[in-house]
């Protein structure tokens, strides 16, 4: 019994550290005006993990999933890093194009395992449950030093997010965005277990859009958006666990479910403060 | 003193040459117009002068030190002493970033990196807002601001920065008449009364203050003509560079050119 519980109790910490940090790295991904950096990152991560897999099988490296995975994130932030660069080109066809390559990549990687293959479909899926507590280590790792990075550099940051043409002007833009990036790659790579590389990109969008309803500053939309990420994947897994349903598919909905939630109170806040307003200048 | 000079500067973007080659010298004081039709490389000129785009061939010099390939100590230094104004920022609305917010932005190259603000910081935001008339606007979203309160903002952050060298671009286009004028008035203030370098670019004559001292006319990317106002706002001159009839008056100091031909005689062909 005891096991049981401290083994669930990893399980809800992984979650909600997965959840929370995705929804913070998620109004960077929504403030950059690069949705498509989400899915596409996760696709690298994906396309990295199943090529650890692919080596492990063929040559014997024996490389951790998540360092695998770390490993395409980071090669996919390096490669849009350098796209980026070639002003000419706009971000989102860089990103699109970006993901063309992993998608092709990955499944190239799955079509090249001889074994079993279910470790690889887990990974498009995801399933807290299979979490261990060194994932769970790295997680709360990764989410001090976003924390930290949020923190120290949130002047730069908040720039950033209100124009990259004015941040270039202001701030070390380059350095900042290329930190970034790397700390987008690692929430994604520790989120792969949690929602698997298809339906990530919905639990860093989501939340932030959601936070974005309702947040009247930039500090309260951090704290909302990381609050919607950590209850979306709580609420998901739950809801899965209790009816047996997969929990990357429960997550995802849960935050689709948030997400209009918080459309519907931003809205009737909206409408709440014109009346306030109306009367006032009657 | 040169705060900012262009040795035979010339840009190219795609393998066209959009601007150049020119030489420009931008003394401590200055006030320069810049002047020409739309496409005729103004906005290129002060993206070279920021330190945001390279030129191709020639030497930018900025504070007597040449930027080089983005050398870090010149971005720094680009960084605290010039004001870049931009004529059209795409920023997302749904960001809740408030007019004091986008005020302090003007601080973040000035503070340092990753470090907090300090008691100079807040005092150099306050005295912007309270200057420019907007310490009562402070906590409004800046998404709900119109588009002159935006500019006026951004002329806050200028102003909060601290910086010697402002580079305008555009400040009042796409106005009413009514915040056009109250534009003009805060750039000219800025140099008055702040004591300001300017480089101040606008394809509309009316644009520049009665102090602008310094013009230079670009006529597809190169220079046509570069002097003292009255010497180089003449008929003649402005009619080459856009290419029509213009008439020039001079009011309060201010010049203003005007064509009632321009239109007609493009539409007819001629």
């Amino acid at each position: 019994m005891m096991t049981f519980f401290s083994v669930f109790g990893i399980i809800l910490l992984a979650v909600l550290l997965g959840g929370g940090t995705a929804g913070l790295t998620g109004v960077f991904v929504m403030g950059l005006r690069m949705p498509f950096l989400a899915v596409c990152s996760a696709h690298a991560a994906m396309a990295g993990a199943v090529y650890g897999v692919v080596l492990h099988e063929r040559f014997g490296v024996a490389l951790p999933a998540d360092a695998a995975g770390f490993a395409g994130a980071l090669l996919g932030a390096a490669l849009l890093a350098y796209l980026l660069r070639r002003r000419s080109l706009d971000p989102n066809m860089a990103l699109g194009a970006l993901f063309s390559l992993m998608l092709g990549l990955t499944f190239l990687g799955i079509g090249l395992i001889r074994g079993p293959k279910s470790a690889a479909w887990g990974l498009l899926w995801g399933s807290p449950l299979f979490v261990t507590p060194g994932q769970t280590a790295v997680m709360a790792a990764v989410g001090v030093f976003l924390g930290v990075f949020l923190y120290v550099f949130h002047k730069e940051l908040k720039v950033l997010l209100f124009s990259r043409e004015m941040a270039a002007v202001l701030v070390p833009q380059g350095w900042i965005l290329a930190a970034l990036l790397i700390l987008i790659a690692g929430v994604i790579t520790i989120n792969l277990e949690i929602a698997g590389g298809l339906l990530l990109f919905s639990l860093l969008t989501n939340p932030a859009l959601a936070a974005l309803r309702v947040a009247r500053s930039y500090r309260a939309t951090l704290a909302w958006s990381g609050l919607f990420g950590a209850a979306s994947a709580l609420g998901g897994f739950l809801l899965a666990y209790a009816l047996d349903l997969p929990a990357g598919a429960c997550i995802v909905l849960f935050s689709c479910a948030v997400l209009w939630g918080a459309a519907v109170w931003g809205k009737k806040r909206v409408l709440r403060t014109e009346k306030k307003g109306l009367s006032a200048e009657c | 003193m040169p705060i900012a000079r262009l040795e035979n500067a010339l840009v190219q973007l795609g393998g066209k040459t959009v601007l150049g080659p020119l030489s420009l010298t931008v003394e401590t004081g200055d006030f320069w117009g810049i002047v020409g039709p739309n496409g005729s490389g103004k906005t290129t000129l002060l993206r070279v002068l920021a330190g945001l785009q390279a030129a191709a061939r020639g030497r930018v010099v900025f504070l007597e030190r040449a930027v080089e390939n983005g050398a870090d100590y010149t971005r720094a230094l680009l960084r605290r002493s010039v004001g870049f104004l931009f004529q059209h920022h795409e920023f997302l609305p749904d960001l809740p970033f408030t007019v004091e917010d986008v005020v302090y932005f003007g601080r973040a190259g000035v503070c340092g990196l990753g470090r907090r603000y300090g008691a100079a910081d807040h005092e150099a935001v306050r005295e912007a807002l309270e200057s420019l008339g907007l310490a009562a606007l402070r906590k409004r979203l800046y998404r709900e601001l119109s588009g002159g309160e935006r500019q006026k903002t951004q002329l806050a952050r200028l102003v909060a920065q601290g910086a010697d060298l402002l580079l305008l671009d555009e400040p009042a286009a796409g106005l009413d008449l009514d915040w056009q004028e109250r534009l003009t008035h805060l750039v000219e203030d800025l140099y008055l009364r702040r004591g300001k370098t300017l480089v101040v670019v606008t394809h509309d004559v009316d644009h520049l203050p009665a102090s602008c001292n310094r013009v230079l006319l670009l006529k597809q990317g190169k220079p046509l003509a570069a002097g003292a106002p009255a010497e180089v706002f003449r008929p003649d001159i402005l009619s080459e560079l856009y290419g029509c009839p213009m008439e020039v008056a001079q009011r309060n100091g201010r010049f203003h050119a005007f064509s009632l031909e321009c239109g007609r005689r493009k539409r007819d062909g001629a």
